[in-house]
């Protein structure tokens, strides 16, 4: 992962709004009906919510951080946490469902900065999660079937899944211990696999079957606790679907993502 | 590393407890209510608190000192520690009003003597053989 420094102290050079990231085109879910929707960046114009809520470690204030120009409010949330770590306590879901994604305890959050420096992914806010523990609970998408994500992979680790549901089900995550630089999914009840570069970003799609019901996770394997099976890389945006989506809806979604977030 | 405790009841109250000592009076909007997380051994039910190695608690200028000894107390009650050691950890805890501590720092020595780290937990059972898919 690459680690911004946005100018001096913890904030951007001289303050000058130039330096904000680039907005995003039209938000893709205009056009696309999701059903939950996690990112850095404004994926709906009706949304008026905020991006995340952020701890601080200096004293442990949380504190909510919304979007300006599209785009998480990155001046705003390093002038919050100051020359400490930033920890996402919420990560707001941009569809209103009431399916935010939250963690309660403090050790198990996922870091968005680092010593008052801002973890990015191609130049991007992201959510940093530790390979050990960071993950959110509360997530509730359990009749849901296609999972979208930008995330990147720091190691290779079997079974540790960036979203999962239970064990047999495991999805964008490593499986085997004999598979080096392969993220293997379950598509349709089938698996597929997909070579990846560590710590480089990537857009992925995937499809559960319909019948699939089960609880999920978001950061390590459902219900499955310890530095074994945690996600360990990056992920700036999570979007799920009730259904599967059209070819011509997925090479959309896929094509805004790469475009913005400048993956393969 | 992980350090035995006597139930997830009193896991909870710990993490609880621990996070309270920065945030003693918390906004009524705060989302984080405790510090760190906990197993329990899925065939003995054993407990352990998950220490990540090197965390750190801002200890605010409002916490009470005193948070931590009905926590305490068992030990001092079937002999492992003293209350003398009660009042260390109190008094530590009132000099490090105001500082960012390493949690290792505060805990008791008896306690931390008895962590274990995740590959010994794991050869003892704690942690579910992995599914090859």
């Amino acid at each position: 992962m690459i680690r911004l420094k946005l100018g001096l102290g913890f904030g951007f050079k001289g303050g000058n709004p130039s330096s904000l990231p680039t907005p995003p085109a039209s938000p893709i879910l205009d056009t696309l009906s999701a059903a939950a929707a996690y990112s850095l960046r404004l994926l709906r114009t009706a949304y008026a919510g905020s991006c995340i809520r952020v701890r601080r470690s200096s004293d442990n204030t949380e504190q909510n951080i919304g979007f300006v120009n599209g785009v998480l409010n990155t001046v705003a949330l390093l002038a919050f946490v100051g020359a400490g770590d930033g920890f996402v306590v919420t990560w707001y879901d941009q569809l209103g469902n009431v399916r935010n994604a939250t963690q309660a305890t403090a050790a198990n959050q996922p870091r968005i900065v680092n010593a008052g420096v801002l973890d990015v992914q191609n130049t991007k806010p992201t959510s940093f999660f530790n390979g050990t523990n960071s993950w959110f609970e509360n997530f509730a998408t359990h009749s849901l079937t296609t999972f979208n994500a930008v995330a990147a992979s720091n190691v290779v680790k079997p079974f540790a899944g960036l979203y999962t549901a239970t064990a047999s089900e495991l999805i964008l995550g490593g499986s085997g211990s004999s598979v080096i630089d392969v993220v293997t999914v379950h598509v349709n009840g089938s698996t597929a696999s997909r070579a990846i570069t560590l710590s480089q970003a990537f857009v992925w799609t995937l499809t559960l079957a319909a019948a699939n019901n089960q609880a999920r996770s978001f950061g390590q394997e459902f219900n499955v606790p310890g530095a074994g099976r945690a996600w360990d890389g990056t992920c700036s945006e999570l979007i799920v679907f009730a259904g599967a989506l059209s070819t011509a809806d997925r090479q959309l979604l896929e094509a805004n993502q790469k475009a913005y977030y400048a993956t393969p | 590393m992980y350090i035995p405790v006597s139930s997830p009841e009193r896991a909870k109250e710990l993490s609880e407890k621990l996070y309270a000592l920065s945030r003693p009076n918390p906004d009524p909007q705060d989302i984080t209510k405790s510090l760190i997380n906990w197993i329990t051994h899925p065939k003995t039910g054993a407990v352990m608190a998950d220490i990540p190695d090197g965390i750190r608690l801002p200890v605010a200028v409002a916490s009470d000192p005193k948070i931590l000894a009905t926590l305490l107390q068992p030990f001092v009650d079937t002999g492992k520690i003293t209350a003398a050691d009660v009042i260390a950890v109190e008094s530590k805890l009132t000099q490090d009003k105001g500082k960012s501590v390493l949690l290792t720092d505060l805990l008791p020595d008896f306690w931390l003597s008895q962590a274990q780290t995740y590959e010994q937990l794991k050869e003892l059972g704690w942690f579910p053989d992995l599914v090859q898919l």
